[in-house]
């Protein structure tokens, strides 16, 4: 033999992936930690006489209420021992209760999170698809026309604030044409399908309504593509970048050389190295869509969490307010814990650092 | 004996912002059938350029004149299914860098037999098979495991070795191969130049084998052309050329080259200056700026390569024409 074998031992590639796996499970559990303690930290910086806008007027004038809500709550207690408690409360799934809606706001969140999800769910498929889908497209006929109006309209995309987009879309979409409805989940008096998933369109297929499905997802429509307006612009551009910074690499070159169908080349030569950067930008637009939802659903007179955020900030309804920043900080290190662990199933070198 | 591929006139233009560069400006040569065909030059010459253009893969852009008869086409005519049709199938390519040349998110197995499966209509099974016993030949240990390993995981010689093992796997009538050794240490590039051997005699592989160091070419070629700034200066066969060169730049670069027998402390003769820039193509033969033997005529005429003496030579001057 010529050349004294100097690969590094080949751990099997499931191994090595479960252990990065683990690693990763760990830093999100200790990020979770870290962030309860930071809500909980604002939720006592906040100026706000908790017992009174809980309580109500008559039951804050009642010495025993007041004394069983703040045993109940800790509120006699010193800092470290209520966050114990605050910690214990939310295992039990108990977020306090809004003092808006005077009720828990773990079942605000319930009503109001599924709205929130459909929405965002069907923006992020809009974005991802024709964001990625352009951003190839692009890249492939660089500087020819195609790639030239591509890279206007995204820019437009990006450039235009969403509120904007939003008030042109209903002007015209709703007002003007009369296409689409311009407001809330479904048509006024109609009954939502039976309760499984909260997600009108799929409670709707899996009850066999398809009227009531066709219904969800026209008034889906508006709202969605306009929440991912910015976001189709952004993944476009970067997707473009990525797969330029890929198309003249020496292993796509390889591809080719091997007389591998262009469609071949493009998916699994080209796409697979761009994936990264991709992916980096979906975990973005993840986010994006969540901060924008306040802004669209405010619009749209969308029921959504948004919705419930404004209003709870509006009237410093401190539980709600906490509540809601928990679940999106939840949200947000969930997808950048998802997002680690697609690099790690795109790129095995990720897997061994 | 017909050759396997003849290159004439192969002329390559690329796009740059001030305007195309001719960086491959007129070549000839040709191929025979279990031949190793070594191509030489300074780097910068335009030897990759001209071995891209053969499979279509300049970048975007490029413009490509002359003809590459190869089995009765022409490789500069073939599009889209008739060029993918030979690509990796009649002609294998190996590039210069092997750190770059695999895809690092895919495993050797499926780079190794993608193609297979779909040129030779293999099934998984069969193309797995076939994909050992190419990494066997290529002497890569634990060859079955190494199937479902990364490029990342191996060395650069080792990688060397299964981009060669991929360029072979359909069995190609011709391989080119853009200077394979010159990323790696001299043991390792010596047992890719004995493997190369070893499939031309076993195999009646022919080889185009890029380099810009001619000691590789010494143990391996069976022609040589040598490339200065987008032309031939000089082809010839191996003996012919290395021991007798004619042309002034052969030569610098014959004597550029360290030598086993000359004394330990004898210092290498560089050659003075740089290869010209396409976009600065000097006026008359482009290597007189550099040339000691220089004449007026020179700067004037563009030598043609013409036979001479049994090899092909273009140089007015011929300074070693009496073989000193
Ligand atoms: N993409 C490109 N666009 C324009 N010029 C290029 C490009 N790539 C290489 N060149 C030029 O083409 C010439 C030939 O390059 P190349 O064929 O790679 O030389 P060699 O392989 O002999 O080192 C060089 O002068 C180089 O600067
Ligand atoms: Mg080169």
């Amino acid at each position: 033999m010529v050349d004294a074998p100097r690969a590094r031992r080949r751990p099997r590639p499931s191994s090595s992936f479960l252990r990065f796996l683990l690693r990763r499970l760990a830093a999100l559990v200790l990020l979770a930690v870290g962030i309860t303690l930071v809500v909980f930290v604002l939720t006592q910086l906040v100026p706000s006489n908790a017992v009174a806008t809980n309580l109500g007027e008559q039951a804050a004038a009642d010495p025993a209420a007041v004394a069983a809500f703040k045993a109940h709550y800790g509120l006699d207690k010193p800092l470290p021992v209520r966050y114990w408690l605050y910690l214990r409360h939310l295992l039990q799934g108990d977020l306090g209760q809004s003092s808006l809606t005077h009720d828990a706001v773990t079942h605000d969140l319930g009503q109001f999170i599924p709205a929130t999800a459909e929405l965002a769910l069907y923006s992020i498929v809009i974005a991802a698809f024709f964001g990625i889908t352009f951003g190839v497209i692009a890249a492939m006929r660089r500087n020819r026309p195609t790639d030239h109006v591509l890279r206007v309209v995204s820019l437009g995309g990006i450039s235009m604030p969403t509120f904007w987009i939003a008030l042109v879309a209903l002007y015209v979409g709703f007002f003007k044409l009369g296409w689409f409805p311009g407001a809330d989940r479904l048509d006024p008096g109609v009954l939502p399908p039976p309760h499984k998933s909260g997600l009108y369109t799929i409670d709707a297929l899996l009850g066999g309504q398809w009227g009531l499905f066709a219904q969800a997802l026209h008034h889906l429509v508006l709202p969605a593509l306009v929440l991912a307006a910015f976001n189709v612009s952004l993944l476009t551009r970067y997707t473009r970048s990525a797969v330029l910074e890929v198309v003249g690499n020496d292993y796509v070159r390889a591809g080719r050389a091997k007389g591998l169908p262009e469609r071949v080349v493009v998916r699994r030569y080209i796409l697979r190295a761009a994936l990264p950067a991709v992916v980096t930008v979906l975990g973005l637009v993840f986010a994006n869509v969540l901060t924008g939802a306040v802004l669209v659903e405010k619009i749209f007179s969308w029921p959504g969490i948004g919705q419930y955020a404004y209003q709870a900030a509006v009237n410093l309804d401190v539980p709600a307010i906490a509540g809601v920043s928990l679940f999106v900080a939840v949200v947000y290190i969930t997808v950048n814990f998802i997002v680690d662990i697609l690099y790690g199933l795109i790129d095995p070198r990720i897997r061994v650092r | 004996m017909t050759a396997l591929l003849e290159v004439e006139g192969l002329r390559v233009r690329l796009p740059t912002p001030r305007g195309f560069a001719t960086v491959v400006d007129g070549i000839d040569y040709h191929v025979e059938p279990a031949q190793v065909f070594g191509v030489a030059g300074e780097s910068g010459s335009g030897k990759t350029m001209s071995m891209l253009a053969l499979l279509g893969l300049l970048p975007p852009g490029a413009v490509v004149e002359g003809r590459a008869a190869f089995g009765g086409k022409d490789l500069l005519r073939l599009r889209g299914r008739e060029l993918r049709a030979v690509s990796g199938r009649d002609i294998g390519m190996v590039f210069q860098d092997p750190m770059t040349s695999l895809h690092p998110m895919l495993t050797i197995g499926q780079q190794l037999t993608e193609h297979m499966r779909r040129h030779l209509g293999l099934g998984r099974r069969a193309a797995g098979d076939r994909a050992v016993e190419l990494l066997d030949q290529v002497r890569i240990p634990g060859p079955r495991s190494a199937l479902h390993a990364y490029p990342h995981q191996f060395s650069g010689g080792m990688r060397q070795r299964i981009a060669i093992a991929i360029a072979l796997a359909c069995g190609p009538r011709l391989l080119i191969a853009d200077e394979p050794t010159t990323a790696l240490d001299v043991t390792v590039q010596a047992g890719i130049l004995r493997l190369l051997d070893r499939l031309r005699r076993e195999h009646d592989l022919s080889v185009v084998l890029i380099t810009h160091d001619l000691a590789v070419m010494s143990s391996i070629a069976d022609r040589i052309s040598i490339f200065y700034a987008g032309r031939v200066v000089e082809s010839g066969r191996r003996d012919e050329l290395l021991r007798r060169p004619r042309h002034p730049y052969t030569r610098a670069l014959l004597d550029a080259l360290p030598h086993p027998e000359a004394a330990r402390d004898t210092p290498l003769v560089a050659i003075k200056g740089a290869p010209p820039s396409p976009q600065q193509i000097p006026p008359g033969c482009r290597y007189h700026p550099r040339c000691p033997y220089a004449i007026e005529v020179c700067t004037m005429d563009d030598p043609p390569l013409v036979p001479t003496d049994g090899r092909r030579l273009a140089c007015h001057v011929d300074p070693f024409a009496d073989g000193e």
